[in-house]
């Protein structure tokens, strides 16, 4: 099995040098989402394998280079289907050769980031991931620039501090050591700077926000939508624990203002790509909360939050993208009707938006129930946030279906999802609606990490 | 084998229109949702519904209450979520009346909407509201009961919003949504404390309680709970000051207002609390709330329908009024009374809002047979006639502002907060939002799209 897993994240890289050799755009996308469905298969697989085999390793010379847990190979699915639906439903206009090509190595290095066993690994995957999306436009730029140097930056130097304080770099040793106290919660500060700027938490979210108003919504789902920078929490967190127990109360309080702050922002916002960018950066926001918190019950409805939201909020971004390339800018001082001229999208759109946002039945609903369990009674203010939030950002997407979709019938045209667009996003639609029916899965799977991340700060 | 006959008359009962909306947003995506298709998949849907519910009643007059636990939906560490219904007396009379109603109106509106741009729609969301409803009626949990809460929530607003050529009716239903969440924060906040104080969400029947109700919890805790289950309520059965959305709820379809806020949806915040009755019978500040509240909108609500001039805000106004005279008889813990109470005002609102749109056409009849013998009689016209002038002139004018709680709060509370929201767009963006939202490239803006 070790094979296997070089091949895993191999695919990702291999596929983008194969997607960028080929003639045409067209051709590219394709292949790029070939490439995509099959690997995102493969780790299915592979997570089925590890589930009942427990981890898998990939040794070099005796040593493991990679390990994948069943929490890392959901994570590294989770990337599979995100990256596939931007390829497939993302807008024309963006994904050109080019960047399919980087889509996927993006998903790569997302990979290696997922199965690291060392720092070295980790570091060198999440500023890969980073820089590989870089491209000529002006908002890319500012993303990838700001991205380095926010987000990379901090956790390069965090591991640099890590190795000359421990001398080691490997991930499972560093649980088991004590670093001294002082230097821990420095480290643990740069590694929640480089995580919250990695999923946009203000205030780094701005450049993130511009990605999408430019158009780049593939890109800014790659970035963003497997909620990459998180996993710097869940690897990191153990192993500083003492730190991370300190800071816990800070954390918390960031996460929530971030959240809120976004969810009102997202209600001053007058155009509807706009508002769902910001509705996005809120619900992410939750999820660092739910992270940071120090419940476990929290903690698990956090990792179950984090499954739940990647499909929704690529479903939502790509929604209002369609809509942003249909008609250009869609303001929300009216009503622009578009449900008569593309019915389908409005349903889909609807989908995603109750998916997003924890309505009934689906896997958000179920996590945002936990997390607000084991938040209420140890912290009723961070509960009663937490539950205000959800509401806001509810009122906000029902708000902004009725502004896009209802209305009268326009009279400029607006063409319905139609094609790959139509399979990808139905597709998306009903495994998110499949989820939220059968919740139990991704609970079951999350049980083990949301016990280790919690009782490794319980022991300090 | 009674077990195995509710087992399977609930599972009927619920599966069959939750089937049919599955099938019939399938059509919808298949763009095959032919008008008689849909009907006829409604229709059969409802009456293996209302069957199933009849059976359902029958076995619990005959055997008695009873609770069925399907399994576990999910659950994390110490927190589970068992997916547990209760047949007793009230779940029964509650769930042949939600198949039942739902039933007519599916019946109903076949001429009625026949037809319209939005039948297939309208018929998928009466669908799932059933589903909704059939949840409330039939939880044996109050976390189960939130599920169906939320239903019929969505539900609500959407239908609400059905004509949504018209951005009155788009606008109405937001706002109804914007009151079911803000209330069910304080729902959600009630069913986490309720875990917490009594470690269960469960209702048991207990001897000499004809419905099954909510642990009991005492103290603080029946105190907290139960203002949180009252702010809960008041948000779906429109109580002052949150039922402002109510008269503009009228919006929709007439079926639709027939079965939602005649029938049903409108009812089931008294359904909450008649099962909250436990926790109402330790708390004299939760009880006196309920009180408070009930008469206030009680009042507020009959003198505000009296000035109204069209028919069908008029009726909105008369079940707000009932639901809180509902509220106050649960306050009293008069829970049997709420329930007859509810039982025959759902039915008679039905009824008259289903007649609404022909009711002047027969008042004229009515008139034109009767002349002056309608005006005289009536007991709240005998009051206001000895009224002195200036009252019914202060009362005249405040019912004219619906008592300003509608203005009141949108000045105190949305105009501020779209201020600041504003606010912190324009300092997030740094320059004004409107100059940075068209930073798109030019060619995106141009018509057809890319797909």
């Amino acid at each position: 099995m070790s094979f296997a897993l070089f091949v895993l994240a191999g695919a990702w890289l291999l596929g983008g040098l194969v997607v960028s050799r080929l003639a045409t755009r067209e051709s590219a996308t394709r292949w790029g989402i070939g490439w995509s469905a099959v690997t995102t298969l493969a780790t299915l697989v592979a997570l089925l394998v590890a589930w009942q085999q427990g981890p898998l390793l990939a040794e070099f010379g005796g040593r493991a280079i990679l390990a994948a847990e069943v929490e890392s190979l959901l994570l590294a699915s989770l990337t599979g289907v995100v990256t596939t639906v931007a390829l497939a439903a993302g807008s024309r206009r963006e994904i050109t050769r080019n960047v399919a090509a980087r889509l996927l190595a993006v998903a790569g290095t997302t990979f290696l980031v997922f199965f690291a066993t060392d720092l070295v690994t980790f570091a060198a995957g999440w500023t890969a991931g980073i820089a590989l999306l870089g491209s000529r436009d002006e908002a890319t730029k500012l993303f990838v620039g700001r991205q380095l140097l926010t987000s990379a930056l901090p956790l390069m130097v965090a591991v640099t501090w890590i190795g000359m304080v421990d001398g080691s770099l490997r991930l499972a040793d560093l649980e088991h050591r004590t670093l001294p106290a002082s230097t821990t919660t420095w480290i643990m500060a740069l590694v929640a700077l480089a995580s919250a700027a990695r999923i946009g938490i203000p205030p780094f979210h701005r450049p993130w926000i511009r990605l999408i108003d430019a158009g780049d919504s593939a890109r800014a789902i790659a970035a963003v939508g497997p909620l990459t920078g998180a996993y710097a929490i869940l690897r990191l967190g153990p192993a500083l624990a003492k730190a991370f127990v300190t800071d816990q109360p800070w954390l918390e309080a960031w996460a929530l203002t971030a959240a809120l702050y976004l969810a009102l922002v997202a209600y001053g916002q007058r155009e509807q790509l706009r508002l769902t960018a910001y509705l996005v950066g809120s619900q992410v926001a939750l999820v660092f909360l739910a992270l940071c918190s120090s419940e476990e019950v929290a903690v698990h409805g956090g990792l179950t939050l984090w499954l739940a939201l990647g499909p929704a909020l690529s479903g939502c971004l790509l929604t209002a993208q369609a809509i942003r390339s249909r008609r250009g800018p869609v303001g929300l001082e009216r009503h622009h009707g578009l449900v008569t001229q593309a019915p389908l999208l409005a349903g889909l759109a609807l989908v995603f938006g109750m998916a997003s946002v924890g309505l009934p039945l689906t896997l958000t609903f179920v996590a945002e129930d936990i997390i607000a369990q084991g938040l209420l009674v140890p912290h009723p203010w961070l509960a009663a946030g937490f539950v205000m939030v959800t509401a806001l950002n509810a009122i906000n997407m029902m708000r902004h279906y009725g502004r896009v979709y209802l209305g009268a019938t326009p009279r400029v045209r607006c063409p319905d999802v139609s094609g790959r667009e139509r399979v990808t996003l139905v597709a998306l639609a009903v495994m998110i609606l499949l989820a939220g029916l059968a919740p139990q899965l991704a609970l079951t799977a999350e049980e083990d990490t949301a016990h280790h991340l919690h009782a490794a700060e319980a022991t300090d | 084998m009674p077990e195995q006959i509710d087992g399977l008359a609930l599972a009927i009962a619920i599966f069959a229109p939750a089937l049919a909306t599955l099938t019939t947003a399938t059509l919808m995506v298949a763009g095959r949702a032919r008008e008689e298709n849909v009907v006829a998949i409604s229709r059969l849907a409802f009456l293996a519904s209302f069957a199933a519910t009849v059976a359902i009643a029958t076995v619990v007059v005959r055997d008695g209450a009873r609770e069925l636990t399907t399994g576990v939906w999910f659950e994390a560490g110490h927190h589970a979520f068992h997916v547990r219904f209760l047949l007793d007396p009230l779940s029964a009379m509650m769930s042949v009346l939600t198949a039942g109603a739902c039933s007519l109106i599916g019946h109903f509106s076949v001429t009625y909407l026949h037809g319209e741009r939005g039948h297939a729609r309208f018929y998928l969301l009466l669908d799932l509201f059933t589903v909704g409803m059939l949840l409330i009626v039939t939880a044996g949990s109050i976390d189960l009961l939130f599920v169906g809460w939320e239903i019929v929530g969505i539900t609500s607003a959407l239908l609400i919003g059905f004509f949504h050529e018209r951005p009155t009716p788009v606008r109405n239903g937001l706002r109804a949504f914007a009151t079911y969440r803000c209330c069910d924060v304080a729902l959600l906040v009630g069913i986490i404390m309720l875990h917490h104080y009594a470690h269960e969400t469960g209702m048991h029947v207990e001897p000499g309680r004809w419905a099954a109700g909510l642990p009991a919890v005492t103290g603080t805790g029946a105190t907290v709970v139960g203002l949180a289950l009252m702010l809960g309520a008041m948000g779906k059965s429109a109580q002052a000051p949150v039922g402002g959305w109510l008269p503009r709820a009228m919006e929709g379809p007439t079926p639709s207002s027939a079965i939602f806020y005649g029938a049903l949806s409108i009812h089931a915040g008294v359904y909450l609390l008649i099962r909250a009755q436990p926790v109402f019978e330790r708390s004299p500040v939760a009880s006196g709330a309920l009180i408070a509240v009930g008469a206030v909108t009680a009042i507020t609500a009959t003198l505000t329908g009296r000035v109204q001039s069209d028919v069908k805000t008029t009726l909105a106004y008369a079940t707000m009024t009932q639901v809180g005279l509902m509220f106050i008889e649960l306050g009293l813990h008069l829970p049997t009374v709420a329930a007859l109470h509810l039982l025959g005002n759902a039915v008679l609102r039905c009824w008259q809002l289903l007649r609404a749109p022909a009711i002047l056409h027969e008042l004229h009849e009515v008139h034109g047979a009767l002349e002056h013998e309608l005006e005289t009689g009536r007991l709240l016209d005998r009051i206001e006639r000895k009224l002195p002038g200036r009252i019914g002139a202060w009362l005249y004018l405040r019912a004219l502002d619906r008592f300003y709680f509608e203005s009141l709060a949108e000045r105190f509370l949305v105009r501020p907060f779209f201020a600041l929201a504003r606010a912190l767009a324009r300092l997030d963006e740094g320059v004004d939002t409107e100059q940075t939202a068209v930073a798109v490239p030019p060619q995106a803006a141009t018509d057809g799209g890319d797909r």
